[in-house]
């Protein structure tokens, strides 16, 4: 965790507490994000991007954190669950193009790290390596 | 033998005929073209060289490893467009769908009648056609190897009196394992990587992955060579430095990289980075009732043609669930029970015939790492196309069965119903409420016979300094309205045999 160059500190508290709402504990499949050390895979990920996107991925993380505290009246990472999830899906319709940017690519950065091993990609029924064989 | 940074163990010089700056559809074809007509050939790729047994297939590592920039890169405009570059040995080869399509007829007689390019016709390109296909092999599969999701979509279109037709692959013996994005896991794509690099090695050429370009010398208006550094591929930074003296340079870094890369080694040709074309493109997925699995089979199987003449494409597309579940709504529970629907997903893509032009930048320095910088502002027609295409795929879905279409539009993101779709085609919908992605960059050297609209002449040599040659998509003049590796590969055939004739006349 110490590694950790992007994600460290709040950043990190943040981008996990978003990976914690996009893919909670329980519902159709028991694991959720918490249950596994994904941040540094998104640290890993991040520090492939273009320095100039890299750069961003901060200031979209303050964005989620304080745009909560507009329209849920609490910072992201102080939400319940539920609100957490509201307040994404809100950024997920909204009708402004680069808070639905965001939102996909905060998704992007968790699927990747989560649904990234046999043992999660098995909890959709996709099995990895040829089928055939 | 392929030397990568591991190899490297201090400064390295070069001499040699032609130094080649990429591994693409491109550069690949040209070092093994002049090599095996016995002239010296030097290859420089800056990403890195994996083989089957080191890929796995999937999407996290793959974007890290085989993409620039994590598959991070595109357009800004409106809307930003993702546009995701293959950086390893064989280029974009190596990570595409293996999807082939011959430059069409139509394209060649607009190039002719536009830019002046009378050899650009089916007689004289054919034999270069045929050569290139046969050593990537492009091959039609069996409807069973293509899987389900294609499957899916020829019923739909079987009901609706449209054609849904297989695609052509570069590939030999494919199963239809799946990821093809990834590398293929059955090294059966006959991407550059396992066919023209090997030849191009077994001709002499010697190979250098993990060794960024950073200038053409140019001295008199020749080249004189290239600098370039060695890059590790943990930091990303430039370390040994690699001098090549060389009689011609070819530059093959694709759409995105070349104009920008002749920008920082000093040319100005007005049309430089300019008439960027490149595809933009749209999803649509389908929730069956009927298990899919789209997993199993070719991941681009199938593809309709029936609505080329509004400038509109389709392509299957099956992805990984990591790529697929990001793309689709739902947070939380609503995301899980999204996913575990998975394996009834069903996904089309829309590709538009565009007639935008977008632009390369000049960007950072390649002695800082380089970057891809470009506008490309959608125009309303160009997206009109990609919403009807959009609608025209959700028709055909619902034909087949569909109980539910998601597409890449924010206004009207899912649709219950054929109903919807109709209401989808008569929609407004602005560019930025389009979630557009894009595959195949363009035109930003283009090819002309008139040094007023173009960067390279017909045989592909620069304007503006002699004996540099740009051999990539760039070269393209316009967008074709098909996947444009098996065009850029024949170009590059083409501008091979003239670098070949010039060196026989020095």
């Amino acid at each position: 965790m110490s590694d950790l160059k992007i994600l460290k500190g709040r950043y990190g508290n943040i981008l996990r507490s978003v990976m914690n709402t996009v893919i909670p504990r329980g519902g159709a499949y028991a694991p959720g994000a918490a249950d596994y050390d994904l941040l540094p895979r998104a640290e890993e990920m991040l520090m492939s991007y273009d320095p100039s996107i890299r750069g961003l991925f901060p200031l979209m993380l303050n964005y989620i954190q304080f745009s909560a505290l507009i329209h849920q009246g609490k910072i992201f990472t102080s939400l319940s669950e539920e609100k957490g999830a509201q307040f994404l899906s809100s950024m997920e319709a909204s009708p402004f193009f680069y808070r639905r940017l965001i939102m996909l690519m905060m998704k992007l950065i968790t699927m990747l790290a989560f649904y990234g091993s046999d043992e999660t990609e098995r909890l959709v029924g996709y099995k990895h390596g040829c089928h055939l064989k | 033998m392929i030397k990568t940074y591991r190899d490297y163990t201090g400064d390295i010089q070069e001499t040699c005929d032609v130094c080649v700056i990429g591994s693409g559809p491109g550069g690949g074809v040209i070092a093994k073209e002049v090599a095996e007509r016995g002239f010296d050939a030097v290859l420089l790729e800056e990403g890195g060289h994996f083989t089957v047994n080191e890929w796995d297939g999937r999407p996290f590592r793959g974007l890290i490893d085989m993409y620039r920039s994590g598959g991070s890169t595109g357009t800004l405009g409106n809307p930003f467009i993702s546009l995701t570059l293959g950086k390893c040995i064989g280029g974009t080869s190596t990570v595409n769908s293996a999807t082939c399509f011959r430059t069409p007829g139509g394209v060649l007689k607009k190039w002719r009648e536009e830019l002046g390019l009378e050899n650009m016709t089916e007689k004289t390109l054919d034999p270069y056609f045929e050569r290139v296909e046969k050593i990537v092999n492009v091959t039609e599969l069996p409807w069973d190897v293509l899987g389900n999701n294609a499957n899916i979509v020829k019923r739909g279109c079987d009901k609706l009196g449209l054609t849904c037709r297989p695609l052509k692959h570069n590939v030999k013996d494919c199963k239809g394992c799946g990821p093809c994005q990834f590398g293929c896991q059955e090294n059966a794509k006959q991407s550059v990587n396992v066919t023209y690099i090997p030849l191009a090695d077994s001709y002499g050429a010697r190979i250098y992955a993990n060794c960024r370009a950073e200038r053409i010398v140019i001295k008199n208006g020749a080249v004189r060579g290239v600098e370039a550094a060695a890059v590790d591929p943990k930091t990303n930074r430039n370390s040994f430095r690699m001098t090549v003296t060389s009689k011609i340079v070819v530059t093959s870094c694709g759409a995105m990289i070349t104009p920008s890369f002749l920008k920082w080694s000093g040319l100005k040709n007005r049309h430089l980075g300019r008439h960027l074309q490149i595809h933009p493109a749209g999803r649509v997925v389908a929730l069956m009732d009927e298990t899919v699995e789209g997993w199993k089979g070719v991941s681009q199987g199938a593809y309709i043609d029936d609505f080329e003449n509004e400038g509109i494409m389709m392509e299957g597309i099956m992805v990984h669930p990591s790529l697929l579940l990001a793309a689709l709504p739902g947070v939380g529970r609503e995301h899980k029970g999204m996913a575990l629907k998975y394996n009834n997903l069903a996904v089309f893509g829309v590709m538009v015939h565009d007639e935008t032009e977008g632009r390369v930048l000049k960007g950072r320095s390649p002695k800082r790492g380089g970057g891809v910088m470009a506008t490309y502002f959608i125009r309303k027609t160009d997206s009109d196309k990609l919403k009807r295409g959009i609608a025209y795929l959700a028709k055909i879905f619902f034909a087949a069965g569909a109980k539910r279409v998601y597409t890449s539009i924010s206004k009207m993101p899912v649709l219950y119903t054929p109903e919807d779709a109709v209401r989808l085609m008569k929609l407004r919908v602005r560019p930025n409420q389009i979630e557009t992605m894009a595959f195949h960059p363009l035109g930003t050297c283009r090819m002309a016979a008139d040094p007023k609209q173009g960067v390279v002449d017909r045989y592909g040599e620069s304007f503006e300094v002699k004996n540099l040659y740009v051999a990539d998509g760039s070269v393209i003049p316009s967008s074709l309205g098909v996947n444009p590796q098996i065009t850029i590969m024949t170009l590059s055939n083409y501008v091979a045999d003239g670098i070949c004739a010039r060196l026989g006349s020095m």
